[in-house]
This record gives C-alpha cells, structure tokens and sequence, in this order.
C-alpha cells in the first residue's frame, strides 16, 4: 500500500504533535531544554527488507517496544542507534560515554532509563494518533532490547509485518545531536483503517 | 464488571505479589493498596484506602508525574518511571535512611463504572546498589591503572636515564681497563721470568681480566629483558651462536625439522655460553647434540656433548652467580634469561660421559610450524 503526499503529510504532523509532547514531558523531568526536530516519515513495505536496512542500517539498536490492539493493530517501537543511545544516557544520567559504537557496556539501570525515554516518545505519538482519530486502543506494556531492526520486525506478528511506518526524528539535549526513530508496524487492513480515520479528520 | 467487583477478587493475590501494587481512580483516589507498599511505605491499607495519592505525596502533582498519570488515565499507553529519571513515585525509606529505587510502571484499566489506573513498583534498590558498587569498583581500578601508568612513565623515564648513566660508566671504565690491561701486558713481556714482579704483574691482569668480564657481564644483563619475547627457531639459534664461539674442530649435530620458542631475544646468548664452557672447559669435546623432545606438558630440548661432563658435587652450584671456572656468569645469565618466558634449565649428564643440559619449555610456548 502506498501513501500519497497528503496522506504522509498527516500522519507527520500527528507524529510531530506527539513527539512534540514528549519532548516537553522530557525537557521537564531533565531540567534540560529538548527539542525534536521535525520527523521524516516514511513507508515501507515489510517484505522489503533491503529497503528497511537502507533506511535503518544493519546496527544494533536500543529498542523499546509498545504493543497495541484495537481500531488498528500494530506494535510500535522507539529505536536508538548505540552512539545515540549512549550519548543520551551520558547527557541524562552524567555517566561518562563509552564512545565504543556498542551496547555491550549498557547495564540494566541504563536500560531502564532508555526504556523510559522511548516509552515517553511511543506514548507521546500514540496518544497524539489515538486523541485526534478519536480511537481507543489496548496496549501491552513496554518492553526493552538491543537487536537489529530486521530482527525486531521479524518478532512482530507475520500479519502486522506488512506495513512499517518509519519517523526518524533528531532530539537535542545540551547541544548534542541524538538520534532516535520511531516505527509502526501494521497490517494492510489496520493502516488502511488509519488512513482512512485520517483522512475523516481532514475532510 | 465494575471497579469494585474488579478489585475485590485481586486484594489477596496483589498481598501475595513481591512488589508494590496500588489502584487509584479517575480522582486518583486510593482503591487498593497492597501489603508489600504499605510495608515499605509504612502506610497501612487502611490509612490509604480512599484518600488522594497526589495529597498524601504531593511531588505527583508535579507535572512530569501528573501529566503522564493523566495521559495513561486518559486513554493512552502504559508509563514507565525509571529510577533514575524520578525521584521515587511513592517514597518508601529504607532502615539505613535512603530510600528504595523504583521501577513504576502505570497501566489503565476500563471499567464498566469508571477507569482505574494500577500502579505496579518494583524495587530494584538492591540491583541499583549492585551496578554503584561495580561502578565504584571500576572507577577505582581506572584511578589505579591510571595511577599504575604515571609511575611506569616515571620509571621508563629513570630507567633509560640509569641506563645512559651505566652505559656511559661502562664505556669510560673498559677503555681505562683496556689501557691498564695492555700496560700490564707490555710490562709483563718486559720483566724476566720467574721473578717476584712477574708473578705480581701477573696477578694485575688476572684480576684486570675478571674486571672486564664483569663490566662486560653488566651490559649483557642490562639488556635481558629490554626487549619483548618472540618466536625463535632452535636451529638457527644454535648455529648463529655456535659460529660465534669459535668451535675450532668440535662439530655440532642439531635434530632436523622446524622447532621454535617463545623466549627472550638474548636465546642465542644461552647456546653461545653452553657451546663457549663445552669447547673450553669440557675436556675434548668433539661433538655436539642438539634434540628436542614433546612431552604432554613440557618440550625438552636437550644440549649433550661428549666431554669429561661435570663432577657431581658441582652440578647443584653450576647456575649459581660467580660459579665457574671462567667468569662464573655465563651460565647465571642463561637461567635468568630463560626464566623470563617460564623456560628452565638444568644439568643432567654425568661425570665421565660429557654434560647433558636440559633446557625446559612449557608446551604453550612451544611451536612446530614458523606460521601457525
């Protein structure tokens, strides 16, 4: 399924309101100021896994995941490259920065503060998406890893594997460039049911 | 099913649970609070049950707890309060006075009456405990190694100056040494024999003579283990350092095929004092045997010749510093040269039948092939 230039637009600004929020969420428990830049969205065709490692890389990330149930399907992740992901921790939590490009060294205090900043950038978005089509949706609770993407959407459900929706956005925290994306991942059915929910809205 | 038939049944199983379990409404009221938060938190279910949770701890109405409590109430995703990211959500001391690390996470329940939100707190105190301990632990092992390497620096750096110094001596006493042993030399060609000033001139350049070699010896051990340890082929160890010892008619026999060592680059030093004290002092030595033999542990590498061998009494004495009929030196620097990649040496021959040295390599440092 392929979404046209308004279609995308949409759903970027639904993205960008959420992340947005988060931002504003992080900037306050931080004492810093952080700002997310605009996300680039795009679309990808699950099957299309060349295409996903072009955009993505064949890296390790450090993921948390978000899955959710109801009007639409899918799972959602909050995905840091290692250098990002390490960067992040040494600016929130004053640990000095490995600079190594590896997860190896995280612990699981440094996974649990990851996993809180991704949960607050996922929720940020879903409840941005969730508020404004008017839907409700059923969600797991979070879940944290370190794998490569290709490996992550291999964990998804074979039948939500067929659309992924990438926002890669930038954060900056005290002059640092951070890195961070989020993915959607859903069937056919469930991202034609958003799309046409965003399209009631724009009507 | 209603928030009260909905809570009901999960008092006893949230009392069981290891971790901290309260329910709050809409209003952020308290409609269940479990044994385990009010043991930590010192606050009974009774105290608890139906009051607010953000008037009780009023640091939930800061905005970074109060809007994300709200966003889970209103519909959106569960939310995690990591331990380092938040002060804890409900304050819970320890004895010690600090207070428990929590993981919290906050999840929406609809029900047919209302909405609730369970709040789930893990305490993770110890785990967070542990990781400052290990960070603590590494921070000091950092200053130490950093410590370690600012005196490594500091001894290279008096090392090398020790080393211009004795080298400088060095040099200075052998070309004194080298004048008074020709003088003595002109002075004993000079002086007739048999005569009193002979027999001291003599003396002098016996004892000249000892000065030089242990000046000599110095150098030598200065540089025993300046440089790293390599790999180096016995054979062509052996021969460079036969060729050097000026063998006159003693031949040298060594086991064909590839063997190396991991040893010290002064190797060569240790066959050029064997292949020195056989052709010197080893009482007609013709022939000289090298060969190797692999055991399960150890590789032997055995020198034989068939000379008049070493008495037994001085066999225990040989390696010793000042042992010998030369300088006494040679051998002590071959042990102590060997000694630096765990290789050993002894003698094991017999008087009468020539002497038999053992050199012993532990088979890790030990290698068949030049390119493994």
């Amino acid at each position: 399924m392929d979404l046209n230039t308004e279609e995308l637009d949409a759903l970027r600004e639904l993205v960008n309101i959420g992340v947005g929020k988060a931002a504003g969420i992080l900037s306050e428990m931080t004492g810093s100021t952080i700002e997310l830049q605009i996300p680039v969205i795009h679309l990808i065709s699950g099957d299309q896994y060349q295409e996903i490692e072009a955009v993505l890389g064949g890296e390790h990330y450090s993921a948390v995941r978000l899955g959710f149930e109801g009007a639409f399907t899918g799972t959602a992740f909050s995905i840091f490259p290692a250098k990002s992901a390490d960067i992040l921790i040494a600016a929130i939590t004053g640990d000095e920065p490995d600079h190594s490009g590896s997860l190896a060294h995280f612990h699981s205090i440094h996974a649990e503060t990851l996993m809180e900043v991704g949960n607050i950038l996922i929720n940020g978005v879903m409840g941005s998406i969730t508020n404004i089509l008017g839907t409700r949706l059923i969600y797991t609770l979070p879940s944290y890893s370190e794998e490569p993407v290709a490996k992550l959407i291999e964990e998804a459900s074979s039948d939500q594997r067929e659309n992924i929706i990438v926002a890669q956005t930038r954060m900056f925290i005290q002059n640092l460039n951070i890195e961070g994306k989020i993915l959607l991942i859903m069937g056919g059915k469930s991202l034609d049911i958003l799309v046409r929910k965003i399209q009631e809205t724009q009507d | 099913m209603s928030v009260a038939e909905f809570i009901r049944p999960i008092i006893q199983f949230a009392d069981l649970l290891p971790v901290g379990v309260c329910i709050i409404d809409e209003k952020k009221k308290v409609r269940l609070w479990n044994r385990m938060i009010a043991r930590w938190s010192g606050r009974s279910a009774e105290e608890m049950n139906g009051q607010h949770l953000d008037l009780i701890y009023p640091h939930l109405n800061a905005p970074a707890y109060r809007r994300r409590i709200e966003q889970v109430l209103d519909g959106g995703p569960p939310t995690i309060f990591s331990s380092q990211l938040n002060a804890p959500f409900i304050p819970c001391p320890l004895p010690d006075g600090r207070m428990r690390l929590q993981h919290t996470s906050v999840i929406r329940q609809d029900r047919a009456d209302g909405i609730i939100a369970i709040i789930i707190i893990e305490d993770i105190t110890e785990l967070g405990h542990g990781i400052e301990r290990a960070r603590s632990m590494c921070d000091q092992a950092l200053e130490e190694v950093e410590e370690r390497k600012k005196v490594e620096k500091a001894l290279l750096f008096t090392n090398r100056k020790l080393q211009l110094l004795s080298g400088i001596t060095r040099h200075d006493i052998l070309n004194e040494v080298t004048v008074l042993l020709g003088n003595a030399t002109f002075l004993d060609e000079m002086l007739p024999d048999e005569t009193l000033e002979r027999k001291y001139i003599n003396t002098i350049i016996r004892s000249t003579k000892r000065i030089q070699n242990q000046i000599s010896f110095t150098s030598d051990y200065e540089g025993l283990g300046g440089e790293e340890p390599g790999w180096f082929d016995i054979r062509d160890v052996a021969q460079k350092a036969f060729s050097m010892a000026r063998p006159g008619n003693t031949t040298l026999d060594i086991q064909e095929g590839c063997f190396q060592v991991f040893a010290d680059p002064m190797l060569e030093k240790v066959f050029f004092n064997l292949f020195e004290n056989a052709v010197r002092h080893g009482g007609g030595v013709t022939t000289i045997t090298i060969r190797y033999d692999t055991g399960p542990d150890e590789s032997v590498i055995s020198v034989a010749d068939d000379g008049a061998g070493i008495p037994a009494n001085f066999r225990e004495r040989l390696f010793e510093k000042g042992v010998g009929r030369n300088t006494g030196l040679g051998l002590f620097l071959s042990k102590e040269i060997l000694e630096i990649t765990g290789i050993s040496i002894e003698e094991a021959g017999q008087e009468g039948k020539g002497a038999l040295f053992q050199i012993r390599v532990p088979n890790d440092k030990v290698r068949s092939n030049k390119y493994p």
